[in-house]
């Protein structure tokens, strides 16, 4: 109920958004001339076409944490092509700024497959040498820009010649884009999109052990970002009326680099407002005029070394109160599968997983050397060993992290040629050593992360949230509430995951894998950071899984007595080779081999 | 042709420079510096006034130009790159990209929109060498490429200095081990960038001419597709890279020279960009 009225009230918001978006610049041109004539709509439309630029530069950095450096030849695409529609086919501007987003997303696609294919910096080197490249060259052609006097982008309001539209009324078309392209923005961060991203930008492996596809989600925010640029200029050369190479240079894309650093990386409002006050700047008295990218840049490089998320970031940095409880007992007994919301699938086989001489090398180190391993349905299976034996690279070499040669068979599926995510979307779910979760995030986003694989609707359909994303997500939204109440977690659920304890953060990783209903669980040491108590009722709590669900795990744990007392079937890893294998009996019958491997501690 | 190499051979000299300068701090500090070009543009104005305007003999304008920039590297690597030891690269990226924004802004607004021009240091007419002219300042330019190249080659393979500064790359705690401080370490490869920077722009100022904040900004785009070609963690290939950049956009100019299509260079410079990182991502002369 509550939720209908949020969103009745909301979409009557936006309707008064859009009134007051078309209705104000010209009505305020009509009345009060001196307030807003052509000129100072002219000096509006450049800062909201700056704005609307900077929120896609926003989208690409802020959420998923990937760098362009040449943005401008985006939006000098979206303004030729623009050019080209409505000058040259005599179209109206609306198919310039629809087409020209186009271009600008298609060229997206074709520099992004190269450059986004590898880790780090290479989006930004690559648009960089990119954004020269297209002003020193296609710019110029004659095809655009005919030689250097540049391109004419009439605002043609209707086929035809000669309805154009005069600079305030333009100026309301320009914020209802603008709008348009927030609540996009908007729709993006509230579903599975959005998530992505931002699981991307803190971490890949994490990201990818959630189930999600690191490339195609970085080449997605990229294109949507080519879009949003490609109509930014769009809308920008409609404005001057005039396109020309010359603008779309270094300076432009180092100036929105600029806006979203210093409104705040992953903001909305603080880029826009700092786009429109940059636009303000040059007509300004001359401290203003003369030096407002002097100040621009000087501010941005005191906010790097000093609040290095940005002004918007360092507000809401210091209204968060750290807090952190210990790990209670009682939290552990509510773990618990998603079975209710019926997404698990269970086990065909009665081999769950099959691993069959795996081998993984460093340079010349064998971290692994001709590991089997069976994981049969509904048992709980130890993988016990000292440190170094590379228990933890095993495991990632499972889940696909670590190239290997050997064999894995999952359910009857032979996945040791799957990708991570892809292998996690078939049901292995692992929890990591040092924790696998986005920790900038709320626990409830971290338990929504986890429920990526499901999150099964279409782009488009999230980018608009329509009815189907809306469905999949309050889907969701239930699930990640019956696992946040199971742990007694509901005053934490919106708390970043870093302001958690140890214990506490990694009790939600546990529970947000065990809310996917993974075939197989995989635990790298999980009593890590837990009290005794604690560990004795996670111990208890894994084996009523296994009893009651029968749930499948994998554990690596360095709690021999524990491992003894919980395991179906223990394997002894050592130098990264098995030393020993059997059942619980069978090694303790075996204390030679768990004196001299694991420090007596079998005694304890 | 062989003179439209010979002109390239030397640019593609003095890209080199630039080049060494970005893989010096990317295998120092694993920072893509992307103000390494403007600096020097920045300084070279400085140098320009100084020279032109305060009748300053053409060396002691250089001079400080250079001492300016060294300046102004130390105190970059002081201010921003030391105290974000710990950051992910991605800010100090972001740092230098503040501070070549800066420096682009101050040269707009102090030094004008308008070209300014300098006289080259060396005058006189050009040399025949087996039927290719070249001018003196190119000649001398191609000495002290190669000068300042051989010097770092040797600094950086023979003293202990220069070796750690390389150990740095791999393993800081390593350096920490050798008795090294990591901060000098981390201070001379700024220094030392920097320096190079302002050598690199007065030595490519003949060639382009006038002096104007636009003139100037392709140069970082050539100076980083060359790393980028000849690969980011190899000095070497940052040297052999320039050199290739340099003779291949002059020998394409050469040869397309009154095709209607403009910036051929420019577009095949990019294209072995991205077919290098798509097949090659080490770079052709660095080590996986």
């Amino acid at each position: 109920m509550t939720t209908t009225t949020r969103s009745h009230r909301r979409s009557t918001d936006i309707a008064l958004i859009l009134l007051a978006c078309v209705v104000l610049p010209p009505l305020t041109g009509w009345a009060m001339p001196d307030l807003l004539s052509s000129a100072h709509a002219l000096t509006l439309t450049y800062g909201v076409s700056l704005g609307i630029a900077a929120l896609s530069l926003n989208l690409l950095l802020g959420y998923a944490g990937q760098l362009s450096l040449g943005h401008a030849a985006l939006l000098g695409i979206g303004a030729f092509v623009a050019s080209v529609m409505v000058d040259r086919f005599a179209l109206p501007m609306y198919a310039g700024w629809a087409v020209g987003g186009l271009a600008g997303g298609i060229i997206a696609l074709a520099i992004g497959i190269p450059a986004l294919r590898l880790r780090g910096l290479y989006l930004a080197l690559v648009t960089l040498v990119f954004g020269a490249t297209m002003q020193a060259s296609v710019l110029r052609w004659r095809f655009f820009s005919h030689g250097s006097s540049g391109a004419s982008l009439p605002r043609r309001w209707w086929f035809g010649d000669h309805i154009l539209i005069n600079e305030p009324i333009y100026l309301s078309m320009c914020l209802v884009v603008l709008v348009g392209v927030w609540l996009v923005d908007m729709n993006v961060l509230r579903t599975r999109l959005g998530r992505a991203f931002l699981a991307i930008r803190e971490d890949e492996t994490t990201a990818q052990s959630f189930g999600i596809d690191v490339v195609r989600y970085k080449l997605l925010a990229f294109v949507l970002s080519g879009v949003m640029a490609g109509i930014a200029g769009a809308l920008y050369g409609g404005g001057i009326g005039l396109v020309t190479s010359d603008e779309f240079g270094r300076e432009l894309s180092l100036r929105i680099v600029l806006i979203v650093v210093i409104g705040g990386i992953g903001r909305r409002w603080g880029p826009v407002v700092i786009s429109v006050l940059l636009a303000i700047a040059p007509t300004l008295p001359p401290p203003f005029r003369r030096y407002d990218l002097v100040i621009a840049a000087a501010i941005t490089l005191y906010n790097i070394v000093k609040l290095p998320e940005g002004l918007a970031g360092f507000v809401a940095r210091q209204r968060a109160a750290p807090t952190g409880p210990p790990v209670d007992v009682e939290q552990l007994r509510g773990i618990n599968l998603a079975t209710a919301a019926g997404l698990t699938s269970r086990p065909r086989s009665t081999d769950l997983l099959v691993v069959e001489g795996m081998s993984v090398t460093f340079g010349g180190l064998h971290a692994v050397e001709d590991v089997s391993l069976t994981v049969p349905a509904g048992q709980i299976i130890g993988i016990i060993g000292p440190n170094g034996a590379g228990k933890s690279t095993l495991f990632n070499a499972i889940s696909g992290f670590v190239p290997s040669t050997g064999t894995v068979t999952l359910d009857g599926v032979p996945v040791h040629r799957r990708k991570p995510h892809e292998r996690a979307g078939l049901g292995l779910g692992r929890t990591f050593q040092n924790i696998g979760l986005a920790r900038d995030q709320s626990v409830r986003q971290n338990i929504l992360l986890a429920l990526h694989p499901f999150a099964r609707y279409g782009d488009v359909a999230a980018l608009s949230y329509a009815r189907a994303a809306r469905g999949v997500e309050s889907v969701l939204a239930t699930i990640a509430d019956e696992v946040i109440n199971g742990l007694a977690f509901g005053q934490y659920a919106d708390t970043p995951v870093r302001q958690l304890s140890g214990g506490q953060q990694r009790l939600v990783e546990l529970a947000a894998v065990l809310a996917t209903g993974p075939k197989l669980l995989m635990l790298d040491e999980p009593t890590a950071g837990l009290s005794p108590a604690a560990a004795e009722s996670l111990a208890t709590r894994l084996g009523q899984l296994r009893d009651e669900h029968g749930q499948s795990i994998l554990l690596i744990e360095h709690n021999v007595p524990l491992v003894l007392d919980l395991c179906d079937y223990v394997y002894v890893l050592n130098a990264g080779q098995l030393l020993a294998q059997g059942t619980t009996q069978e090694l303790a019958a075996m204390p030679e081999i768990l004196d001299a491997y694991l420090g007596g501690t079998v005694l304890a | 042709m062989a003179q439209a190499l010979v002109v390239g051979l030397v640019i593609g000299g003095i890209y080199s420079l630039f080049a060494l300068g970005i893989v010096l701090i990317y295998t120092g500090s694993g920072v893509l510096n992307f103000a390494q070009a403007e600096l020097g543009t920045f300084t070279l104005f400085v140098a320009q006034i100084l020279i032109v305007e305060h009748h300053w003999p053409y060396a002691a304008g250089a001079l400080a130009s250079i001492v300016l920039a060294l300046a102004v590297g130390v105190a970059f690597e002081r201010f921003a790159v030391w105290p974000l030891l710990d950051a992910p690269r991605v800010t100090v990226a972001v740092a230098t990209l503040a501070l070549l924004a800066l420096a682009v802004a101050l040269e707009i607004t102090l030094f004008g929109p308008v070209g300014r021009s300098l006289d080259p240091p060396i005058t006189g007419h050009s040399v025949n060498v087996i039927g290719v002219y070249v001018s003196p300042n190119q000649i001398a330019s191609l000495a002290l490429v190669a000068l300042v190249a051989g010097a770092l080659a040797a600094f950086f393979r023979f003293t202990d200095f220069g070796l750690s500064v390389v150990a740095a790359a791999q393993d800081q705690e390593a350096l920490r081990f050798l008795g090294i401080p990591l901060a000098r370490a981390s201070m001379f490869t700024w220094g030392l960038a920097a320096v190079l920077s302002a050598v690199a722009a007065l030595l490519i100022q003949p060639d382009i001419g006038v002096i104007s904040p636009s003139a100037y900004s392709g140069i970082f785009i050539r100076a980083l597709s060359a790393a980028l070609i000849g690969g980011l963690g190899s000095m070497r290939g940052a040297f052999l890279g320039g050199v290739i950049v340099g003779v291949g956009a002059a020998a394409i100019r050469h040869a397309t020279v009154g095709t209607s299509v403009t910036g051929l260079p420019e577009l095949c410079i990019f294209a072995a960009v991205v077919l290098t990182l798509v097949f090659r991502p080490q770079g052709l002369f660095g080590a996986r």
